[in-house]
């Protein structure tokens, strides 16, 4: 666990060492607002609740999160530090784990900056703030669920823009799997038992039972499922690589 | 040669670990059903205990379509909110239901069959500004051909959302029609009036309960109730033997439930004139109680005082040509007085009352009241004998004193109690079956008034062309039939208290928008002052005129008219500049509110940024 710590601190750090973290959670701030207030029309609504704001997250993730995963594995990769990391006292494991909860934990900053509309529509009205806390519980856990997916393919390619393409259009179909765009398509060829499966594997079916101030226990599963399978994927991926 | 096998292990491993996660996935989503955490301020996503017991005891599977114009709905925002809310309650309720019941929701799109089906239900369509119908209803049916439905979800009756669909549940698995049984020592059914030699017609409120309910009459006699009914309604109970108290009393204790009525003084209650002694009618007691039962449960009606209230007293006219008086002990009920949490009284906003008495609990009393019906705080208890031969209603007002206690008129009993008959039945003292006391909590509602049952206190009724024509002017109709309808349901309907509501606006908006409009007001009385002014000049110029062209304005006039004008075009100037200054503080803060957050905070962390990197070449260029 030690381990775990170090990489985690070292990986954190490294972040705000140069300027991307800055840019990140700038870009982060400015879209979710200008979404929140210019599309979403939180203010103009009148209504003293922040679905607005979190209607937002799962697209802005989309594209946001593979941008800061991207870099994860690959760019060790490519500059060949990975062999060095390699070859420190720490398994694949702790390391896999480490960079993952660094990158986790710094997402997690950025959506703790966006406190001032919490504060807003509490200024404003009298909003449900249960509601709230869940919403930005669930908003954290789907962007877990990004991250995993985006770290374990980051390790599938040196090249980080060949990453981050894969990455959205996985995080992409994870997102839309249970709308009925995708079920229609391979309600066709797959039998029913499969085709509620696709359904059930939806990032935004989960994520808005959480925004609505529920936090059930399958939702709370399948986020710690989909990391728990990256993660290990990820582990598997890299040990392929090593191995070739 | 290890490095292909190691590779294939890798790769069928991950094939692998994909089929895992999917079927897991699926399999958790199947079994973990149920383990939810609600951190909704108002548990909206928990429905309520009763709403779960209603649901448990569905025998045969029951189909429920909600039909919601997804589509049509988006010229119509603020249906959505409750749209989602409906649906999200329904979608709890299924599955609190399991495979009992069948929840589809449909959008019926204009022209569609699912739109002829709608209206075959007989839901109501809102017409849209664009000619589209928006449906937002549901229609319900059970496996024997029972309909019901709910033609439209109106957003202000959100807080008895749960309870109107756990009632339609209850009433589609339950086909049966509940059972009345109606003890009376009033004529409600009609009577033969011997002045008129006709019979006269039943009492409105008869006829509604016949309607709704099986109603079956109980002779004050009977001295045991019969299983099937569902609820007693006990109204005016008079001089009733021991045996038929015991009678009573078994059923509530067995669970039986009771809509009392009781009262100090009943104006309604006429008594039979005796032509050998005319004074004897004049005198009769006119007061009923349960006493033996309300002792026994700790608490009374006390029958020597009805209740007077300065705020609610009704205007009545005593004689013809007089004006109408204040009568204190007549008493309009009104939203306030309602209790609004509660299912029954939730949403009424008007109950008559004449001479009512109150309910009291002793401080030891096994039952819990939960007031239906309370006084303001403006009341104070007036001697029955001071109404009972009442000439002038003005002359109640002497002697009148305000206690400043609000009195509870109506009220929910409920608790457990032990039998008004220790000893087992009055008589030969049979004890074979006899309860000590009540296996669970009783549920009974106490009122005590019995006038707001006559027809005189809340309906008008007019004949028109042979068909009595009935219209209601206040709900104490709405009133008894609530308190049935919540008490033949079962104990699990009544126990689903009415929600809070789903609606936060900004309170701070709209306190601009309202301190806007009050500003807007004011303007625009300032200018309608000016033109009263103005007009009555005028005609005070007219009047003073002498001269014979009359219908010519003078220079005077016309001046004054012209000022007028002026002055109109500036106050609707002023008018203009208000309207946009309102509109401008609302803008202001919106502006404030954005530009904060889309700002703000990523402009701190810029010049935060800065100066990090400032420092660290800083101390790079020392170094």
């Amino acid at each position: 666990m030690n381990q775990v710590r170090t990489i985690f601190r070292r990986e954190l750090a490294s972040y705000f060492s140069t300027p991307v973290a800055y840019v990140f959670i700038v870009i982060f701030l400015v879209l979710t607002g200008a979404f929140t207030f210019q599309i979403g029309n939180l203010y103009e609504r009148g209504q003293a609740d922040l679905v607005p704001f979190f209607t937002f997250h799962p697209w802005l993730y989309l594209f946001l999160v593979p941008a800061l995963s991207m870099r994860l594995w690959a760019e060790e990769r490519k500059t060949g530090t990975i062999e060095l990391l390699m070859t420190l006292p720490v398994t694949l494991w702790q390391a896999v784990l480490g960079k993952f909860l660094a990158a986790w934990c710094f997402t997690g900053i950025a959506l703790a900056l966006t406190f001032p509309v919490w504060l807003t529509v509490n200024y404003l009205g009298n909003p449900d703030n249960g509601v709230i806390v869940a919403a930005y519980f669930g908003s954290f856990l789907l962007a877990g669920g990004f991250l995993a997916i985006g770290a374990c393919l980051s390790a599938v390619t040196r090249n980080q823009v060949i990453a981050f393409i894969i990455t959205v259009t996985v995080c992409f179909l994870f997102l839309l799997s249970g709308y009925d765009l995708v079920l229609n398509a391979v309600q066709g060829w797959l039998p029913q038992p499969l085709v509620d499966a696709v359904a059930s594997l939806s990032f935004l079916t989960h994520y808005s039972s959480i925004v609505k101030g529920v936090i059930d226990l399958r939702d709370l599963v399948y986020f710690a499922m989909v990391i728990a399978f990256f993660l290990v994927a990820n582990a598997v991926v890299l040990d392929m690589k090593k191995a070739s | 040669m290890g490095d292909w096998r190691n590779k294939l292990f890798s790769v069928s491993g991950l094939a692998m670990l994909a089929v895992l996660f999917i079927a897991l996935v699926t399999l958790s989503n199947v079994l973990l059903r149920g383990q939810r955490l609600d951190l909704t301020e108002n548990r909206l996503y928990t429905i309520s205990e009763g709403t779960r017991n209603v649901l448990r005891k569905i025998d045969e599977p029951i189909n429920v379509y909600f039909f919601y114009s997804e589509t049509e709905a988006r010229a119509a925002p603020s249906l959505r909110p409750y749209a989602v809310r409906v649906r999200e309650m329904l979608e709890e309720f299924s599955q609190h239901a399991g495979d009992k019941l069948r929840l589809r929701v449909i959008d019926p799109l204009p022209f569609s069959e699912e739109e002829d089906e709608a209206s075959q239900f007989g839901l109501q369509a809102l017409p849209t500004a664009s000619g589209a119908s928006i449906y937002m209803g549901l229609a319900a049916t059970n496996s024997v051909g029972d309909e019901q439905i709910i033609p439209f979800f109106d957003p202000s009756k959100e807080a008895t959302l749960e309870y109107d669909l756990a009632k339609l549940i209850y009433t589609l698995a339950n086909p049966k029609k509940p059972v009345v049984g109606l003890m009376s020592s009033l004529p409600m059914g009609g009577d033969f009036n011997p002045q008129t030699r006709q019979p006269s017609p039943p009492w409105v409120i008869d006829e509604q309960i016949d309607s709704l309910f099986e109603m079956r009459d109980l002779s004050p006699t009977v001295t045991a109730i019969d299983e099937e009914i569902d609820v007693l309604m006990l109204v005016h109970p008079k001089g009733l033997s021991d045996e038929t108290l015991y009678g009573i009393d078994q059923f509530i204790l067995r669970g039986g439930k009771a809509l009392v009525f009781v009262d100090p003084h009943a104006e309604i209650d006429q008594p039979a004139q005796d032509p050998n002694n005319p004074a004897a009618a004049f005198a009769a007691s006119r007061s009923s109680s349960l006493e033996r039962l309300f002792g026994a449960w700790g608490i009374a009606v006390p029958a020597a005082e009805v209740l007077g209230d300065d705020v609610l007293a009704l205007q009545v006219s005593t004689r013809p040509g007089m004006p109408p008086a204040r009568h204190l002990a007549l008493l309009g009920l009104t939203t306030d007085e309602l209790n609004q949490d509660d299912v029954v009284t939730s949403g009424m906003t008007s109950v008559n009352l004449g001479l009512a008495g109150y309910i009291s609990a002793r401080e030891d009393a096994p039952v819990e009241l939960l007031p239906l019906m309370q006084t303001t705080d403006q009341a104070g208890t007036i001697p029955v004998d001071r109404v009972r031969f009442l000439a002038d209603p003005g002359t109640l007002r002497d002697a009148f004193s305000i206690s400043g206690e609000k009195y509870t008129i109506a009220a929910r009993v409920s608790g457990t109690v032990p039998s008004a008959f220790a000893d087992g039945a009055p008589g030969d003292g049979d004890t074979e079956g006899h309860l000590a006391a009540s296996d669970g909590p009783i549920n009974v509602v106490v009122v005590a008034d019995v006038d707001l049952l006559g027809d005189q206190f809340w309906a008008r009724v007019q004949s028109f062309f042979g068909q009595r024509i009935i219209t209601a002017w206040a709900g104490n109709g709405d009133f008894v039939i609530n308190a049935l309808d919540n008490l033949t349901g079962s104990s699990d309907l009544i126990g689903i208290r009415s929600r809070a509501t789903y609606r936060r606006p900004f309170d701070r908006v709209e306190e601009l928008e309202r301190r806007a409009d009050e500003r807007f007001r004011a303007k625009e009385q300032e200018l309608q002052d000016q033109l009263t002014v103005t007009e009555d000049k005028l005609a005070e110029l007219q009047s003073g005129r002498t001269d014979d062209n009359v219908l010519i304005m003078t220079d005077e006039q016309s001046a004054e008219i012209q000022r007028f004008l002026d002055e109109r075009v500036r106050v609707r100037k002023e008018l203009r500049r208000v309207r946009r200054d309102l509109d401008k503080d609302i803008e202001r803060l919106g502006t404030m509110v954005k530009v904060i957050n889309i700002g703000l905070v990523p402009a701190v962390i810029v010049i935060f940024a800065v100066a990090a990197a400032v420092a660290r070449r800083r101390k790079a260029g020392a170094a």
